[in-house]
């Protein structure tokens, strides 16, 4: 009897067996899991993918994996439980029946796979209507569910092998899952089992890095799950030999571990060598980063890039042309920073190949190459390619540096291998072209330069600051309108999405806030030449919002429909959007500075934070301000004043720095975004109300010899003390 | 009789499930104390009897899951085959059972011993803390009825149908994640969290350790429960035809 | 020690009738033989005796009193080996005999373990684990602790199934010393067995009694049932119960067993198997 007349046999029994059938019943229930009250892809489950696709296929992959293991274990224990073996080991030989039995019930879980991936299609296409996204869908279940379950059928009989004990291998199993969902291996993607890590889902900007990240683990999982069940298939018992003597029997059919063997180092080797995330420091160490020479020994005049994006692999390739003059009269090592995922293709100076290290020194999101220049003028150039890598601290949110079919989006040492002395840069980008990239920086103008037969269009960026380009994002972008009185705005957001922000008039909200600001404190600098740009950004590359120079960026969580259509006392106010905008009056407009901000929290955070209350308060009542905003600062606040750190400092230098760090990166952020509001809200009583207090501000906001402006310019311009704005 | 009981301490504690759980529990109390409990709880300090409460809640379902997987081993299908030849002795069944139950005690009490163990040694070792003559409350308020509770639960359910055992397991896990009323709250995991919050300060910022009557009353109602499940699986007549 | 069976009749949950109404008096000294085809009623009967089950109908008196009344006494008198059992594997020989003399509350336990382990020949399996130990040591440990300390009701549920030919006869042996003043009672399928060491032997058959008495008796009922037949004619081989067959160059020679033999057949003595199959066969017509 060959191999396969025992793998139909065995399948046909496994199909037979009502066991099989209730884990596969059961299976295809758990993805409810999903919708009810099992939202693993947290970061923002109010995406449309996240809730209907990710979330529920996430769930299937738990309860999936877990009753699948329990059946293999249930299959392969029964052979003993019954005493089968004593019949069926006499007529086959126990590694091909074992290798048939695992097999079957490897075509089981995927038939029962494929079953739930088709029984929850229609209503899945239903909920996602226009956002459905086929290839998600596929890899959420097929990607992720279908090998998740096949690791955890592998595993739970390479440890039934080697055990030969039903309860501990369940219990072993059920460490593993703890420890895969322990907060030990929370944020490392490769080391979560059973519970992948799927930290967003974009509606919009497309899912690559999540999709990569997550079939790169569970190849890892398949494979290390391979190779402990090809180890533990010469641990099964024969010759009435226990564990130790079966195994060095077993271990006399050498292809058994050595493929196993080779299976581990591979795993081994995917593990250290993963191209997602960098090797830096978890904290991050300065904004300074790796520190640049200060007396240099050459200049460079004019450096010249192309970049060449390849969106279906997430990776690019670049070369950066730079016109050096090495002012001494020998070999200059001279250092450049990169992305840490790129690599150095070749290095030449007029035309020859020169050396060069990279010194793989990851910090925070870069690395340094060291590169030796000879003496006088020098074309140098420097061809790299690579995929940009998630910074290390942040490995838990995925976010950072993305090259998709969907989004781009491209930081200062992202574009090429970056130096602080370059005189003049020129870049050009090579992208899909429905893709429009846009520079966070207003006087960092993109030209479309060429539309290329072969689909894709090059922009040419050429900066005013030498060669810092920014930061860059492209999508398939369009333009939204707004004029005020005062001032106008133009919002970029998806293409996709701009019915969606039609309908919820989006431009009438941002209208609102821009009145606000500007009939209160007055009109930004910009507003007379120039128009306030918000740039709608991807999750993939960042959570929340900043704002820099004219233009408020806040990634696409921000605009999610509901936050902006359901009524006042259900939305999850658009909080960040104006807060974001409000930055450009409180932060760019005025910068809030004080020497003593790590102690009073004062910054530009918190009267950004009054600001945005006020307009909140204005656009859906008091009681709903005060409820999402007065009483979140008082309890934070409260929080703050209770907790036992802030009441006992001494213990904080007890605890190890990781947990110190942890404490005071919160009391910082609860004194910035609550204390401070707090604080200035007992102003505007203690000064008369809000018209008051809106007349002060407008008088620091327009005085042109205040900036920044301190604590102490705002408490002089109320007339109070700073005992006097003490909180209870 | 001594001799039954210490045969029975020394099977559970040379098998390999409780070597296993235990070093499982010991690594996950290192990892709740240096995640969860090292900032404190509730604002209070994370060697306050609430914090310590919440450790131990957290902790309890694996102390929980070794006693079901004790209670296992008493209505295993091999354990069984020997009751053939045991159940014949004069021995009585259920002085039999309640030393078996004893030894189970001891096996839980070990485990308590080891997890309140690491936490004294954390709280010495980080915060140079050795008052625990406080933190005696909350270990008797979650570890004495926990244990009643599911031994009673476990022989019951054992007796019934042994699988339910491994269902209960599972069960554990979930019920310490679902917020729950104080009276129903076996664990505490949610009352340790939310109840000092309620109460008002006292002179060194924190609320004293004082638990609401239906607290108590929960727990007293789990004991009865446990008691009674216990008694009714020692000592029900059993006779198969 | 004096047991008395008295109408008694066990019917299981499931509807099964395990036993109709059987009587029969133990009294020591006595080995008594409990044979019967797979399924007759002999576990029921020798799980009932060590009030393992209660019977639905009738009663077994220990002495005067209700067995159940003095389940203690019993207990602290039996011992018992069931058919199939299990063991703690963890533990060593001695360190399980031990824990059965606990169980039994057996003073000096040392010796009797000792003597116990010098019986069953495992003496120098002392410290070897159960898990161990091969079938049919596994089966001596299980006789092992059925006779520690002594006790005067010894059942064993076919005690020698697993043992070699020697230890078959070693353990035949046993019984019957310690039958000297106590009541065994041994369910076997080996007739061998029971002809060799019983004084009484009880047929079941369908959960009645077919025959209780010595294994003379029964021989002397099948007296004239018994024959060989030298050429046995291959179409009349299905109207006979055919104990032994042997191919020889004649033809085959058949031992037979028929409530009328065939004049063909001579007659010849009957052994107590050839009795039981004249028994169970005669049964089987009605």
């Amino acid at each position: 009897m060959s191999f396969l007349s025992y793998l139909r046999v065995e399948t046909g029994r496994i199909f037979r067996s009502r066991i099989f059938w209730l884990a596969a019943v059961l299976t295809l229930c758990a993805p409810i899991a999903g919708y009810l009250f099992y939202f693993p892809a947290t970061l923002n489950h109010e995406s449309s993918i996240g809730l209907w696709i990710a979330n529920p296929a996430l769930a299937g992959t738990f309860g999936g994996t877990v009753l699948f293991a329990l059946l293999t274990l249930y299959e392969l224990d029964r052979v003993y439980r019954k005493e089968m073996a004593s019949l069926t080991d006499t007529i086959v030989s126990t590694l091909m029946l074992s290798s048939s039995r695992t097999l079957s019930l490897l075509l089981a879980a995927a038939a029962a796979v494929v079953c739930a991936a088709v029984l929850y299609l229609p209503y899945t296409l239903y909920r996602t209507g226009a956002l459905w996204d086929g290839g998600y869908y596929l890899f959420a279940y097929l990607g992720l569910m279908l090998p998740t379950v096949w690791s955890g059928i592998l595993l739970a009989a390479a440890l039934y092998q080697f055990t030969r004990r039903v309860e501990l291998s369940a219990v072993l199993l059920t460490a593993l899952v703890l420890l895969s969902m322990s907060q030990y291996v929370s944020d490392q993607f490769l080391l979560r089992w059973i519970n992948p890590l799927v930290p967003w889902c974009s509606d919009y900007f497309g899912n690559l890095r999540v999709i990569q990240t997550g079939l790169y683990s569970r190849l890892l999982w398949l494979l290390l799950s391979a190779s402990l069940w090809l180890l533990s298939l010469p641990a099964i018992r024969k010759y009435g030999y226990g564990l130790g003597r079966s195994f060095l029997k077993g271990c006399r059919k050498i292809y058994l571990p050595f493929t196993a063997f080779v299976l581990i180092g591979c795993g081994f080797g995917m593990y250290l060598c993963q191209p997602f995330i960098n090797h830096s420091q978890m904290e991050y160490a300065s904004f300074s980063s790796h520190p640049m020479s200060t007396e240099p020994k050459l200049t460079i005049d004019e450096v010249e890039i192309t970049c060449k994006p390849n969106v279906m692999t997430g990776t690019q390739q670049g070369t950066a042309t730079y016109k050096i003059f090495n002012l001494e009269k020998e070999d200059v090592v001279e250092t450049f920073i990169m992305n840490c995922g790129y690599t150095i293709d070749k290095v030449t100076a007029n035309g020859e190949t020169i050396p060069y290290t990279d010194l793989n020194n990851d910090l925070n999101f870069e690395k340094q190459i060291e590169v030796t220049i000879p003496p006088g003028y020098v074309t140098l150039v420097m061809e790299y390619s690579g995929m940009p890598q998630v910074w290390n601290g942040l490995r838990g949110s995925l976010t950072g540096t993305v090259f998709s079919p969907e989004f781009i989006s491209l930081e200062m040492c992202d574009f090429y291998p970056y130096h602080s002395f370059i005189e003049h840069g020129k870049l050009e980008l090579t992208l899909p072209e429905k893709l429009i990239p846009i520079s966070n920086w207003v006087d960092i103008e993109v030209n479309l330069i060429s539309e290329n037969t072969d689909g894709t269009r090059t922009w040419e960026l050429e900066p005013p600051r030498g060669g810092y380009f920014g930061n860059l994002y492209a999508a398939e972008y369009i333009a939204l309108e707004t004029e005020t009185e005062n001032i106008s705005a133009v919002f970029y957001c998806p293409k996709k999405q701009q019915a969606a922000m039609e309908e919820v008039n989006i431009q009438q909200i941002l209208a609102d806030v821009l009145e606000y600001c500007s009939a209160h404190y007055g009109t930004p600098p910009f507003a007379e030449e120039g128009k306030l740009r918000l740039i709608e950004a991807g999750i993939p590359a960042m959570m929340g919002g900043y704002a820099v120079d004219q233009t408020s960026i806040m990634s696409e969580n921000t605009f999610y429909e509901k936050i902006y259509t359901a009524s006042a006392e259900t939305a999850n106010s658009p909080e960040i959007m104006i807060h974001e905008i409000v930055h450009q009056w409180w932060g760019l407009g005025k910068n809030l500075y004080d020497d003593n901000t790590a102690s009073n929290g004062w910054s530009s955070e918190g009267l950004t934070t009054y600001t945005t209350y006020r307009i909140i308060k204005e656009k859906y009542g008091e009681e709903y301000a005060k409820e999402h905003c007065v009483d979140v600062w008082q309890s934070q606040a409260d929080y703050l004043k209770n907790n036992f750190y802030f009441r006992y400092p001494e213990y904080l230098d007890r605890l190890p720095e990781q947990y110190a760090a942890r404490v005071r990166g919160s009391v910082d952020s609860i004194m910035m975004y609550s204390v401070v509001p707090l604080k200035i809200l007992k102003a505007e009583k203690l000064v008369g109300g809000e018209e008051k207090m809106d007349e002060i501000l407008k008088g620091l906001f327009t005085n042109q010899n205040l900036n920044p402006i301190t604590y102490a310019d705002f408490l002089d311009a109320c007339g109070l003390t700073e005992e006097a704005l003490e909180l209870d | 009789m001594i001799k039954i009981f210490l045969y029975e301490l020394r099977r559970i504690l040379t098998n390999k499930f409780f070597v296993g759980l235990f070093i499982v529990t010991c690594i996950y109390s290192w990892q709740t104390l240096s995640g969860d409990i090292i900032t404190g709880v509730a604002n209070t300090a994370p060697f306050s009897a609430w914090s310590y409460g919440l450790y131990l809640g957290k902790t309890a379902p694996l102390l929980v899951i070794t006693l079901l997987f004790f209670v296992t081993f008493l209505y295993s299908r091999k354990e069984k085959q020997v009751q053939s030849i045991t159940s014949t002795t004069s021995f009585s069944p259920a002085r039999y059972c309640l030393l078996r139950c004893a030894a189970m005690a001891v096996g839980y009490l070990l485990l308590s011993v080891a997890v309140i163990g690491i936490s004294f040694f954390f709280y010495d070792w980080v915060f140079q803390f050795s008052d625990f003559g406080n933190l005696l409350l909350p270990i008797l308020l979650i570890l004495l009825p926990t244990f009643v509770f599911f031994l009673g639960l476990g022989m019951a359910a054992g007796r019934i149908f042994p699988p339910i055992l491994y269902g209960i397991m599972l069960l554990v896990l979930i019920f310490g994640q679902i917020a729950l009323p104080p009276v129903a709250d076996l664990f505490g995991i949610q009352f340790y969290q939310s109840y000092p919050l309620t109460l008002p300060l006292g002179a060194d910022g924190e609320p004293a350790f004082s638990v609401p009557a239906s607290f108590w009353i929960g727990k007293i109602l789990y004991l009865a429960a446990g008691g009674l499940l216990m008694f009714a699986a020692l000592f029900k007549k059993k006779r198969t035809y | 020690m004096n047991i008395s069976i008295q109408n008694v009749e066990m019917t299981y949950s499931n509807g099964k009738q395990a036993l109709q109404g059987i009587s029969a008096p133990l009294q020591s000294p006595s080995l008594i033989g409990l044979v019967g085809p797979n399924g007759a009623g002999k576990s029921t009967l020798m799980k009932l005796l060590v009030a393992g089950l209660l019977p639905t109908k009738g009663e077994i008196l220990l002495g005067d009193s209700p067995l159940i009344s003095k389940e203690k006494e019993l207990k602290e008198n039996l011992g018992y080996l069931p058919q199939s059992f299990g063991l703690y594997d963890e533990l060593t020989v001695y360190q399980f005999l031990d824990y059965m003399a606990a169980l039994k509350g057996i003073p000096q336990s040392r010796a009797a373990i000792e003597k116990a382990m010098a019986e069953t020949n495992l003496s120098q399996y002392k410290r070897t684990r159960i898990r161990t130990l091969s079938g049919g040591q596994r089966q001596r440990v299980g006789i092992a602790q059925a006779i520690l300390g002594n006790p005067k009701l010894l059942i064993l549920d076919e005690p020698t199934v697993g043992l070699d030919p020697e230890e078959r006869i070693n353990f035949r042996n046993l019984f019957s010393k310690a039958a000297q003043d106590k009541i065994v009672l041994l369910s076997t399928h080996i007739i061998e067995d029971v002809q060799s060491i019983c004084n009484r032997i009880i047929i079941l058959h369908c959960g009645i009694i077919l025959f209780d008495g010595s294994p003379q008796e029964l021989i002397l009922a099948a007296q004239g049932h018994v024959g060989m037949i030298d050429q046995m004619p291959a179409e009349k081989e299905e109207g006979y119960h055919i104990t032994a067959r042997l191919n020889t160059l004649k033809g085959v020679c058949c031992r037979i067993v028929a409530e009328e033999l065939p004049p063909i057949a001579q007659a010849v003595d009957p052994t107590l198997e050839d009795a039981y199959m004249y028994l169970i066969a005669k049964e089987e017509k009605k």
